[in-house]
């Protein structure tokens, strides 16, 4: 088998692969490549005439389709949702871009020192936050179009009022949320890519960037292992197209296969790779994720809001943000989920409901509110990092999660305070998985590649390099090392920013 | 009066039934899936009316839901259940088998035969008792896909009032701020 050899080799293109492969691309004439497992992809209008390439999204919620776009890794005790495909989770995601909390930051361990390195506070990042900003195009959406205006496109959608209304009631605070969208056609279909483009996914800013420095995206090539070699590392890894095994030497190696992936990768590669951290695939955060909702009768409603429906298919999948809540690491957020969501995938039913509580004809008839009087809300928030990756005799990755006190008291104060909230607005909660089976499902998994001051706390040093292996670092959400109680990307995306500067 | 409830002898019952049926669905498992694959998923076979009425009891169409709307079989739930892709179709025979068998032993009846809350109280036993609960719970998401996902036809999310895909919305605000903001930019500090 020949061995190609590069100068740097990453492995994924979400958030911290196609932002490292941007940065390290500009003006160093280095030879970059980038491997990742999934298709391209990319929106269906061209409103620019560009030249589209790979495969296009659709609006659909068929399987066969969902499966290409979304990787579900289940667990023991959690259930997660990746995006799969050249921009990794940028392809799925609600688009919600926020910086971490100060408080996040500080989080300290179980004997009190800070989890998170010095260097890294709020102030620190700030800077690099600025600069994916204004990558991604965040704006931060409006309640109220201006005087004379018509039909601007980043408005809240009604759902956020209903979901507004409700913190109102009880005396708690809810902003709009910050986007990263551009000319949004409220269309409600975010969650299977968007085929307008109008999210700012990363094929439409870093990757650009980085292919117009010439360095390589090579879809369907799924890396198996990394071993150290004389002056670098030799990746070997799977050409899924082709059906061939191939080898990549490269000088420097970024593993950016995300959260559950960069964990497996290196525990495959231990046994070339003896000194890593034990800290590998430790500390898995879900980042307090939880789905809970309720259903507000069309009277209670209209009391609430003088409207008899809210639509909550329109509009941007998810649009604002409560911090009412912070002060018990909470925040929370209106949403949209598509039907097959909660009845086939992640099944939900009426409190109070009788058996057969997911089929039947109390079901079918929760159902007919859906578009219209169901209030989907996302909790995140601090949990306790309760979660292990490790790998099958396959080598594929084995997730495990035990909710711990600390993320059971997140999810018991996340269910009181959506419970208010759907209370005070004169509806009835709605069953979800958690609250059914102590499940955790999430679509924001950090932390199994914990930054750390030294190696006996964490896998990577401040700059994301690994313990004891010089020019091999891991940078996407893995390293985050805590969770941020807010949607993670922009955090994840200005880690990379400032690492990028490093190596 | 009948108990709605499950009693000892009725679960005792049922337990009797999955064990025939383990028994009956191996040997006759075979026999009426290739019936089903000879044919397309519209040969009319017992084993076609057993998910029929299946789907049916899964997601009430007109037969059952008395307000008389649609349901799993008008989704054509049946098309995907017996979609290679979704990995069911091998099971579906001895599903049918196991659905009879239970029907026969608790009132005399095929499934297919049999009303509403009758069918739903087999496979509510099913689903808590039966050693082919996954088998179950994967048909049973099944007709919910072709029902909400709108697999086939959007009958189930037109039920829903869900449009399904769309070029975009105008009116999607109530252009209207109902609470106060705990920030200027929406971040916290």
């Amino acid at each position: 088998m020949a061995v190609e050899s590069v100068d740097i080799c990453i492995i994924g293109s979400g958030f911290g692969g196609s932002i490292t492969a941007a940065r390290l691309s500009e003006g160093s004439g280095r030879n970059i490549v980038v491997l990742e497992k999934g298709k391209r992809w990319s929106g269906e209008v061209s409103e620019k005439g560009e030249q589209r390439s790979g495969e296009i999204f659709q609006q659909s919620q068929d399987t066969k389709y969902l499966f290409q776009l979304y990787e579900d890794i289940v667990g023991d005790g959690i259930f997660i949702g990746l995006g799969k495909g050249v921009g990794g989770g940028s392809l799925i995601y609600s688009s919600m871009c926020f910086r971490a909390p100060t408080e996040v930051f500080e989080q300290k361990d179980g004997i009190g020192r800070t989890i998170w390195p010095d260097c890294y506070t709020r102030d620190d990042l700030n800077p690099y936050y600025d600069i994916v900003e204004s990558a991604l195009k965040v704006v931060q959406l409006r309640w109220k179009a201006g005087e004379g205006e018509e039909n601007p496109w980043d408005l809240v959608s009604k759902r956020d009022g209903v979901f507004a209304k409700g913190c109102e009631l009880l005396g708690k605070t809810c902003d709009a949320a910050r986007v990263s969208l551009e000319n949004c056609r409220n269309c409600g279909w975010c969650s299977t890519g968007c085929k307008f483009d109008k999210k700012q996914s990363l094929f439409l800013n870093y990757i650009k960037t980085a292919e117009r420095n010439d360095v390589e995206f090579r879809t369907q090539c799924e890396v198996r292992l990394i071993r150290p070699v004389w002056g670098g590392y030799q990746v070997v890894y799977r050409d899924l197209s082709a059906g061939e095994w191939k080898m990549i030497r490269a000088e420097i190696v970024i593993v950016a296969a995300g959260t559950i992936h960069s964990p497996a990768l290196l525990l495959r590669s231990k046994g070339y790779l003896p000194f890593l951290s034990n800290q590998v695939g430790r500390n898995l955060s879900g980042n307090g994720d939880i789905a809970l909702g309720g259903l507000i009768p069309r009277e209670a409603l209209f009391e609430a809001i003088g409207a008899y429906e809210f639509e909550a298919y329109k509009g941007k999948i998810m649009g604002s943000i409560s911090y009412g809540w912070w002060d018990e690491g909470i925040v929370l957020e209106a949403a949209f989920g598509l039907p097959i969501g909660p009845t086939a995938k992640y099944p939900t039913h009426l409190e109070g409901a009788s058996p057969p509580y997911y089929w039947g004809l109390e079901h079918k008839h929760m159902m007919r509110e859906y578009s219209n009087h169901v209030l989907f809300i996302t909790g995140l928030g601090l949990d306790g990092n309760d979660g292990t990756v490790t790998i099958n005799g396959a080598g594929r990755p084995k997730v495990y999660w035990r909710t711990g006190p600390k993320s059971k008291a997140l999810y018991d104060a996340q269910i009181r305070a959506v419970r208010g909230i759907i209370e005070v607005l004169g509806g009835t909660m709605i069953i979800t998985h958690y609250m059914k089976t102590g499940e955790v499902i999430t679509a924001h998994p950090l932390g199994t590649c914990r930054m750390a001051e030294d190696v006996s706390r964490g896998v990577v040093d401040e700059n994301c390099q690994v313990f004891n292996y010089p020019n091999l670092y891991v940078v996407d959400g893995s390293v985050v090392p805590t969770a941020v109680g807010v949607n993670p990307a922009l955090t994840i995306a200005a880690i990379a920013e400032k690492v990028s500067g490093n190596i | 009066m009948r108990e709605e409830g499950i009693s000892r002898r009725v679960f005792l019952k049922g337990i009797t039934v999955l064990s025939a049926s383990g028994v009956a669905g191996i040997s006759g498992g075979k026999l009426w899936a290739d019936t089903a694959d000879a044919g397309d998923v519209k040969t009319s076979t017992i084993e076609k009316a057993t998910m029929e009425a299946f789907a049916d009891t899964v997601i009430p169409g007109p037969n059952s839901d008395p307000e008389g709307l649609v349901g799993g079989v008008e989704a054509c739930a049946l098309e995907v259940l017996y979609d290679p892709y979704y990995g069911l179709r091998p099971f579906i025979g001895i599903l049918a088998i196991d659905l009879n068998l239970a029907s026969l032993w608790w009132y005399r009846r095929l499934f297919k035969d049999l009303g509403f809350r009758q069918r739903k109280r087999i496979i509510l036993f099913k689903d808590y008792f039966s050693l082919m609960k996954p088998v179950y719970e994967q048909a049973e998401l099944l007709v919910k896909l072709a029902f909400y996902g709108a697999i086939i036809n959007p009958v189930g999310t037109d039920y829903i009032s869900f449009p399904g895909p769309s070029l975009g919305y105008y009116g999607y605000s109530f252009n209207e701020k109902f609470a106060e903001e705990a920030t200027t930019d929406g971040n916290l500090p």
